[in-house]
C-alpha cells in the first residue's frame, strides 16, 4: 500500500512546481474547500468557483504558508474569498437567493431530480444557520473531518466544535421537520 | 451531545464523478503557468547554486588563508598596511594599533582632527 505523503512534503514539492504534488493537495482538500465555501455562499456553483479560485490563490502564495498548517491556511483563504463573493453578490442583488441548481452530466433524470430537490431542501434548512455552524456541520457531516481537525482549522476548542455541531444539527432537523409538517398540511 | 450525523450526501459534488474530475482538471490547468514558473525558478536557482557555492567557498578559503598568512608573517606591519589602506584619520589608526582602551581625550582629539581636515 503506498504511503500517504504528509501535507508538509507535498507543499514543499508544490513550491518547487511539482504538478503531481499539487494535484494530490487539490484532490485531498477540494471537497473541504467546497464545504467551507458552500457554508458561506450557499450556492453550489458559486462554492465550486470559490474553491477553484482559492486553490489558485493558495498556489501563488504558497511560500507564505506554514507547510504543516496547510489545511487551516487554505480554509482561511476559501472563507475569505467566499465572504468577499457574498458581499459582492449582496451589493449586486437584493432579492433572496435562488436555489435553482442546474442538472449536469448524464444520469437518471428521476434520480437527479430527487437529488436536486433534496439538495435544495438541505440548503434551505441550513440557510438560517450562522456561518460558523454551517461550516462545522459541512466539514463534519459532509467532509468527515474530526472535531480536532475542525477546531484546528477554525481556531475553536474541540468542545466548542461539538456544541456548535449539536446546535447546527438540531436546527437543521427542526427546519426539515417543520417543512415536512407544512407539506402534510 | 452532538446528535446523529446528518446525511448530507446530496450536497456532495464529488458523487458526480465526471463533473468533479472536470473541476480538478480546470484547477490544474489554471495552475499550470504558476507551477511551470516555479519549476523553472527552481531549476535556475539550482543551476546557480551548483556553480556559485563552490566558487564562493573557494574565494572564502583564499581570503582566509591570505589573511592568516599576512597576520602570521608580519603581524604589526600587515595590520598597519591594512589600516593605511583604509585611510582612517591618524588618531583612529593610532588607537587601533595601540589596542588600548579609548579615553574621552582620544575622542576629542579625533573630533578636533576631523574638524581641521
Amino acid at each position: 500500500m503506498p504511503m500517504r505523503e504528509t501535507d508538509e512534503v507535498l507543499v514543499g514539492r508544490a513550491r518547487s512546481g511539482d504538478t503531481q504534488a499539487y494535484d494530490v493537495l487539490v484532490r485531498r482538500y477540494l471537497r473541504s474547500a467546497y464545504a467551507v465555501a458552500l457554508s458561506v455562499v450557499m450556492e453550489p456553483a458559486d462554492a465550486e468557483d470559490v474553491a477553484q479560485d482559492a486553490f489558485i490563490a493558495a498556489l501563488e502564495r504558497l511560500d507564505s504558508c506554514q507547510p504543516d498548517r496547510f489545511a487551516a491556511w487554505l480554509m482561511k483563504i476559501v472563507r475569505n474569498r467566499a465572504i468577499s463573493l457574498q458581499r459582492r453578490r449582496r451589493v449586486r442583488r437584493s432579492e433572496p437567493l435562488e436555489w435553482a441548481v442546474d442538472l449536469k452530466g448524464p444520469g437518471d433524470p428521476g434520480t437527479d431530480l430527487d437529488r436536486t430537490r433534496l439538495r435544495q431542501r438541505l440548503l434551505e434548512a441550513m440557510s438560517g444557520l450562522p456561518d460558523r455552524q454551517r461550516e462545522v456541520l459541512l466539514l463534519h457531516d459532509l467532509e468527515g473531518w474530526r472535531h480536532r481537525e475542525i477546531g484546528d482549522a477554525l481556531g475553536m476548542k474541540e468542545g466548542t466544535v461539538r456544541y456548535t455541531l449539536f446546535q447546527a444539527r438540531r436546527a437543521v432537523r427542526e427546519r426539515l421537520g417543520v417543512e415536512e409538517t407544512r407539506k402534510e398540511e | 451531545m452532538e446528535g446523529e450525523r446528518l446525511d448530507l450526501t446530496a450536497l456532495d459534488p464529488s458523487t458526480d464523478g465526471a463533473h468533479w474530475e472536470g473541476l480538478i482538471a480546470a484547477i490544474l490547468q489554471r495552475a499550470g503557468p504558476e507551477l511551470a514558473s516555479r519549476s523553472e525558478r527552481g531549476t535556475v536557482l539550482s543551476l546557480l547554486g551548483n556553480w556559485a557555492w563552490p566558487v564562493l567557498a573557494a574565494a572564502s578559503l583564499v581570503a582566509l588563508l591570505s589573511g592568516g598568512a599576512l597576520t602570521l608573517l608580519q603581524p604589526q606591519e600587515a595590520f598597519g598596511t591594512v589600516l593605511q589602506s583604509l585611510r582612517l584619520s591618524e588618531p583612529v589608526s593610532l588607537w587601533l594599533e595601540d589596542g588600548g582602551p579609548i579615553t574621552t581625550g582620544d575622542v576629542l582629539t579625533a573630533l578636533d582632527d576631523g574638524v581641521r581636515e
